[in-house]
């Protein structure tokens, strides 16, 4: 659950770069995220997904009675034929998380797409990230985020589930962010 | 105040460098061809660092590679140009000259389809106004 003092944090900044460790029922602590942004902070957003597959999401989120519709899904998990680019009315699937170059484009135009001052962008997660790429690529794959989160004015929320081998990494990671919490 | 200096520097590099073409030259047209030369060798450079900048398999990067091909392309029509110019034993270029030309062109249409694609896929302007819609109604709600 986000607690209440994690709600206040997210709350008084306008825009900031958080990082999000998950200790326990990542599931629920992913919709609980997107549920917060979508009804309480009432804004679109963008969730990029290299955990699991946009249908799965989607359903999560839709049994969770989550809107949707106001969500822009980047799919870097499902495989497409030929490893090619593909986009769906709902989603834009990558192909593989591995290609950072085409991610990074597709989160720019994304986000700089939606109009209006609250937007979102749901990064889940940086544990895929890493398993695909190595730390330093990571690393400075986030440095890059951060600093596009800022540019782009949105409530940026980098998802990585707590996990000894990662905790380096997180720590390295935590100085480009605003805020770091466990949910 | 650094970058003052080193933007000056450049300025007084590229001045004298377009002197020198332009005195050394038998002709106005040389001197232009080899400025147009300078250009492309820089373009090629430029388009090499971005290339291998980005992810292998990207979709950006192929097109960088087809726009790379058509840079080449058309440097190499610059040089038959400039060989012409001077007046070299090589004269029977013109076919040559034909063929890059066109090849050029036809991988500028490649790359320029290529870009088209990019857009169609990574532009989200007409997701964009569906949730403005959706967000405008919520509202009146």
């Amino acid at each position: 659950m986000l607690s209440k003092e994690n709600k206040k944090k997210l709350i008084e900044l306008k825009e900031y770069v958080a990082l999000a460790t998950i200790n326990s029922k990542y599931n629920n602590a992913n919709i609980e995220l997107i549920k917060y942004m979508t009804e309480e902070v009432k804004s679109p957003g963008v969730y990029v997904t290299l955990n699991k597959p946009f249908k799965t999401i989607e359903s999560d989120l839709k049994n969770s009675k989550v809107d949707t519709r106001i969500i822009i899904f980047i799919d870097a998990v499902t495989k497409t034929v030929g490893g090619e680019i593909k986009k769906t009315d709902r989603c834009l699937f990558i192909g593989s998380p591995e290609n950072l170059s085409d991610l990074s484009i597709a989160m720019d135009q994304a986000i700089t797409s939606l109009k209006g001052k609250d937007k979102f962008l749901f990064f889940d997660s940086l544990n895929t990230l890493l398993l695909y790429n190595s730390a330093e690529t990571v690393a400075r794959f986030i440095h890059f985020l951060a600093g596009k989160m800022r540019i782009w004015k949105v409530k940026g929320i980098i998802i990585s589930l707590e996990k000894k081998a990662n905790k380096e990494l997180i720590d390295e990671l935590s100085q480009f962010c605003d805020i770091k919490f466990e949910i | 105040m650094n970058n003052i200096i080193k933007s000056l520097i450049g300025i007084v590099a590229i001045a004298s460098g377009l002197y020198v073409l332009f005195k050394l030259s038998i002709s106005i047209e040389l001197a232009v061809a080899f400025l147009s030369l300078t250009f492309g060798v820089l373009a090629i450079i430029w388009t090499l660092i971005a290339k291998y900048s980005l992810s292998p398999g990207s979709m950006l990067r192929n097109f960088t590679t087809n726009f790379l091909v058509g840079i080449i392309f058309l440097l190499i029509f610059s040089l038959t140009t400039i060989i012409r110019q001077i007046n070299s034993p090589i004269q029977n270029l013109v076919f040559i000259e034909y063929f890059l030309i066109a090849a050029t062109f036809l991988l500028f249409v490649i790359a320029a389809y290529q870009i088209l694609h990019i857009g169609k896929q990574f532009g989200f302007e007409k997701e964009a106004k569906t949730i403005k819609g959706i967000l405008r109604t919520k509202k009146r709600k």
